[in-house]
């Protein structure tokens, strides 16, 4: 197996003495290259502060991660920028796009600041594939909440990173929007060969990916592979328990 | 709520310390001004009011000449008024200027700008007035003199000693000097230098044998001195007036005041400009203060506080920062009010010394000015404020704020715009007689102009950041091309940003058009006017009272290396002008007198008529002839200070590049001014003279004469320009200064900018951007908007320029030239600079934790 991330004892700790909250405990886990992984738990189970400090946004207080074979502990803020900008694509919550930038731009944008142009046929690909074909001269305020997901999803893909994080990338859309920009996301790991890491709390959302790792109390506690919704609520309801 | 307002103030203390420069540095021009000038011409006063001790009733020259030698009189006078019953001593008075005492390196004694006066000074101490004797007393024989202690020791001179004076008429003449003097406590009055002689000696120096000025006359004990002024004016002669000594006193008093006046108005324009540019400061920092607050705004409305509440906090916090920054502006003022004594000082111009006076008035003004300007500021920001819905409390501050339309902008713009512009034109051409009155409705004009092209700007933010920000883009490519963007963004915060750069750099663009186009005018005609090798002319260029004599053209015309020359005197001369309605006008020019030869030397031409006249003609350029209403053989009504009233006949219309305003041949020049001074000659070498060996041996024939120089044509000329860059120098060193505070205005701007695009930093940190690339970021978008400030300042200033100069093409202001390089330099420098304001900004964006900016609770 491939691994395109992984992490190996990782611990976060935040604050410090008597204030001192550890928010991932010891965690290990390995993201395989060309699948879609969902990590779940309940708020405050750790699991955004797993995919920051995989993604390079934030650094562990102690073990090491990975992306590929780079130790993320071991670059400078400089080096770990061009690695997000070159390895890493991101679709957040909300608030994904410059909204001075229109569509394609906004989905360029890393390929820009990085001073290279985009694969035409490959950015061509993406946006039909994501149905943005007639919206890429919009600003981010003239499109709907599902269109401006989407516009960050092709961000994330155009620049062919190694690793996609998402975080609740549908957490702000309705049910249909959602499963809409889910499937797209699934569809780019099954045949344009992406790999991608979600981390949401939405059982249905986690029912797209290939495999589930569940989270609680900042450590790993279980896995799931494919999931389907019914079979991720009964786990998650034993999970509360 | 006063500690609802103090609270908060700290809170954002840094801010508002940067916001309050600007009224602290307004507040102390404005104080400064006020402190030095109460200072001085408290001190003059204390001398007037001892000048005229022990003297009674003063006989003066009533000349109507602002600009004369003043008149003299025959020295029978004396005689005449001590013949009047009731005078117990009568005292002639006698000085002229344009003597200049030489030091004993050979240098000229003395700055160029203050008068060099010879005068008589009599043998009784009771008429000596101020005047005291430092050291040894006055001169007793033609071969002495005395000088002012300051002109003694800048000469190197020692009682004793040999003291050589040049002067306009006489030449050079050596004395034995056997006094020097002060006045009162001063060394000097004003950095004039003082030659004292006898009173057969001062005749002789200033060459008017035989006359007298005035007379300093004391009355007998008992005689009523209104009476005794009536008396002794009915002796005088034409052009004398008698009055009493106080009154004399107390019209120097005023006019010292005047000459101070004048000083301060100066400063006084400057302390009205920084303040100008600060208005849009604090308007744009309360501005930025409450969209930081909304939320914070919004809950206290939500909790209960009423609007007028919430517009009373921001006002309050106003007037606090106000009144802060005018006592420190106070405060700084009256250290500005030493170093300005200080640098007159250095300029060897004594002051009286004595304590700083800081009237009342200064202290109110200071206060009034300061907290008024900063309350009326935020006005507009404390009314948004109070606006704030409580419900804003549950939202995110926007990042873009809405798209309203521009039209409303355009015409209110455009309308003030055009009110700007008639104001200013009625008032450059002259509307209104009043010189006072059109000068108000020039500055009105230029202020409503620059608000109008405030409201304006806003509408080309969007192109404009998008053409000043190409370059940018290009070098620095996506975070080039992100600020290009981004500085268009809020166009209306954009365009207050800029438009205090904007004031400084039209006023800078406006000095330096106004300085080029004047060095371009004489370029033009030294060029094309011109056809001679070397000038021959006082050291001081401007010094216009440093005539010399004409034996210098003599001597100099002898010369084998020299075929020619042609001498220039320069002079004044009222036109009384009679209007239909009989009203009878009186205008004093200057005139000026050619020799027979003129019209080799110089780019002359008769229109009509001649273009040498005879000894009782003129001739006039063909513009000023044509608004004079002007033809030949009109015959001109003239008043001359040395021959009174008589008239002139038109004899000529000419032009060329050196024709300019009345020209009188040199005949007639002497006749009437009874002056045979050179201001000016001009030197034609013979064939296979080099200019450098003409000018050797020039050189060599006024060697004695240091108040004189030649020069080629050429280093005139750079002369001429060098002065000129000179004042302009003073003058942008000051408008340099508010160009520095309104940068303040980008920190505030940028410092916002980066508050309300946390999240989208975040954003773009998390998809790549490093951080040197969002420092540049930042950095650049301030470049975009004070270059676009500086931008519309030139603009502007080209502009205000132009109808400066259009109305004086007549006057021979024929050039207009824009100075691309040093305007092109001005708009460069600001944008850089610019940089270093918003350092402060970048590295916050910089350093702004990824993870914060995009967490979305």
């Amino acid at each position: 197996m491939n691994s395109a991330a992984r992490i190996e004892s990782g611990t976060k700790v935040y604050g410090q003495d008597d204030m001192a909250v550890t928010a991932l405990n010891e965690v290990t886990a390995e993201f395989e290259e060309g699948k879609f992984t969902a990590i779940m738990g309940p708020s405050g189970s750790g699991k955004s502060t797993l995919l920051h400090c995989i993604a390079g946004l934030d650094t562990l207080t102690s073990g090491t991660a990975y992306i590929g074979d780079v130790d993320l502990g071991s670059l400078k803020d400089r080096d770990l920028t061009i690695l997000r900008r070159e390895q890493v694509g991101f679709v957040f919550q909300a608030f994904n796009l410059v909204p001075t930038l229109d569509a394609e731009e906004n989905i360029v944008l890393p390929l820009t600041i990085a001073g290279t142009k985009p694969d035409e046929d490959w950015f061509n690909e993406v946006v039909g594939t994501l149905g943005l074909d007639d919206r890429l001269d919009h600003r981010p305020s003239e499109l709907s909440g599902g269109q401006q997901q989407r516009v960050a999803a092709a961000r994330a893909l155009v620049s062919k990173p190694k690793i996609i994080f998402a975080d609740e990338p549908s957490g702000n859309l309705d049910s249909k929007s959602g499963a809409e920009l889910l499937g797209f996301m699934k569809n780019a790991v099954d045949n344009l060969g992406q790999t991608i890491v979600m981390v949401t709390h939405d059982a249905v959302a986690a029912s797209h990916a290939n495999r589930i790792v569940f989270l609680d109390d900042g450590k790993t506690v279980d896995e799931m592979l494919d999931p389907t919704a019914e079979g991720v609520l009964d786990r998650l309801k034993v999970l509360g328990d | 709520m006063l500690k609802a307002a103090i609270k908060s103030l700290l809170h954002h203390k840094t801010r508002l310390a940067l916001t309050g420069l600007s009224i602290v540095l307004g507040v102390a021009f404005i104080s400064g001004t006020f402190i030095y000038t109460d200072t001085t011409s408290s001190a003059f006063d204390g001398i007037f009011d001892t000048a005229f001790e022990g003297v009674d009733v003063v006989v003066t020259t009533d000349s109507p000449f602002s600009f004369g030698q003043g008149v003299y009189f025959d020295e029978g006078l004396v005689a005449d008024v001590a013949a009047v019953p009731g005078v117990s001593s009568a005292t002639a008075t006698l000085q002229g200027f344009g003597v200049s005492i030489i030091g004993k390196d050979g240098e000229v004694v003395g700055a160029s700008g203050p008068p060099k006066f010879a005068a008589y000074i009599p043998k009784d101490p009771a008429v000596w007035g101020p005047v005291t004797f430092r050291q040894g007393g006055p001169p007793t024989s033609p071969t002495e003199g005395a000088m002012d202690v300051s002109s003694a020791e800048v000469g190197g001179y020692q009682i004793g000693d040999t003291f050589a004076v040049v002067s306009s008429t006489g030449g050079r003449l050596e004395y034995t000097l056997v006094g020097t003097t002060g006045f009162g406590e001063l060394d000097n009055l004003g950095g004039a230098t003082f030659a004292l002689f006898d009173l057969p000696t001062t005749q002789m120096v200033i060459g008017q044998p035989g006359k007298v000025d005035g007379v300093q006359v004391q009355a007998m004990a008992g005689t009523d001195i209104d009476t005794l002024v009536a008396d002794i004016q009915a002796v005088l002669p034409e052009g004398a007036i008698a009055q009493s000594a106080q009154s004399v006193a107390e019209d120097q008093a005023a006019e010292i005041q005047e000459g101070l006046g004048f000083f301060s108005t100066f400063l006084l324009v400057f302390a009205f400009v920084a303040l100008f540019v600060g208005t849009f400061i604090i308007y744009n920092t309360f501005r930025i203060v409450v969209v930081q607050r909304l939320r914070e705004l919004a809950l206290m409305r939500a909790i209960g506080s009423t609007r007028s509440q919430t517009l009373r906090v921001v006002l309050l916090e106003a007037a606090i920062v106000g009144l802060l920054a005018s006592a420190l502006g106070i405060v700084v003022g009256i250290g500005l009010a030493v170093l300005l004594r200080a640098a007159l000082e250095g300029f060897g111009i004594a002051l009286p010394s004595g304590s700083l006076v800081l009237a009342p008035r200064t202290v109110i003004v200071g206060f009034v000015v300061g907290i008024g300007v900063t309350v009326l500021s935020s006005i507009v920001p404390a009314v948004q404020a109070s606006r704030v819905p409580p419900v804003a409390a549950m939202n995110e501050a926007s990042a873009t704020p809405p798209r309203r339309s521009f039209t409303i902008r355009a015409v209110a713009g455009t309308i003030v715009t055009l009110i700007g512009i008639g104001l200013l034109m009625s008032g450059l051409l002259g509307a209104v007689d009043d010189t006072t009155a059109s000068l108000s409705l020039i500055g009105f004009g230029a202020v409503v102009i620059i608000l109008g092209a405030y409201i304006l700007s806003a509408l080309f933010v969007i192109p404009a950041s998008q053409i000043i920000g190409a370059p940018f883009a290009w070098i620095f490519g996506a975070s080039g091309r992100l600020a290009q963007r981004n500085a268009g963004r809020d166009p209306r915060r954009v365009s207050a940003t800029s438009a205090a750069i904007m004031v400084g750099i039209a006023l800078i663009a406006l000095v330096s058009v106004l300085a080029a186009s004047i060095s371009g005018t004489i370029d033009d005609v030294l060029d094309t006017g011109v056809d001679a090798e070397l000038t021959v002319l006082p050291t001081n260029t401007f010094d216009f009272s440093a005539g010399f004599s004409p034996t210098v053209a003599e001597d100099v015309g002898a010369l084998p290396e020299v075929s020619s020359t042609s001498q220039i005197q320069q002079g004044p001369m009222i036109i009384v002008t009679t209007e239909e309605d009989g009203l009878v006008g009186e205008e004093e020019t200057f005139i000026t007198g050619v020799s027979d030869n003129a019209l080799e030397f110089f780019d002359v031409f008769a229109v009509e008529g001649i273009a040498i006249p005879s000894e009782d003609g003129l001739v006039v350029d063909i513009d000023s002839a044509e608004d004079r209403g002007w033809t030949v053989g009109t015959v001109v009504d003239v008043i001359f200070e040395a021959t009174g009233p008589g008239t002139l006949t038109v004899e000529g219309l000419v032009d060329g590049s050196f024709a300019d305003g009345i020209t009188l041949s040199r005949d007639g020049f002497v006749k009437n001014l009874e002056s045979e001074a050179d201001a000016q000659v001009f030197v034609q070498l013979a064939d296979g003279v080099s200019e450098e060996e003409g000018k050797t041996a020039v050189q060599a024939v006024i060697a004695d004469t240091p108040t004189i120089d030649v020069k080629t044509l050429d280093e005139f000329q750079s002369d001429i320009s060098g002065q000129i860059n000179q004042i302009l120098g003073l003058f942008t060193g000051l408008l340099a200064l508010t160009v520095i505070i309104a940068l303040i205005g980008v920190t505030n701007t940028m410092t916002l900018a980066v508050y309300e695009r946390t999240r989208e930093i975040g954003l773009l940190r998390a998809v790549g951007l490093d951080r040197r690339q969002t420092r540049g970021m930042i950095l650049t978008e301030a470049s975009i908007i004070a270059g676009f400030g500086a931008t519309l300042g030139v603009i502007l200033g080209i502009g205000f320029a132009w109808a400066v100069l259009v109305p004086l093409r007549d006057e021979g202001f024929t050039a207009f030239v824009i100075p691309v390089v040093s305007l092109v330099f001005w708009v460069l420098a600001t944008s850089l600079f610019a940089v270093i304001f918003a350092i402060w900004p970048a590295r916050r964006a910089a350093r702004l934790n990824v993870l914060e900016a995009i967490s979305y609770e």
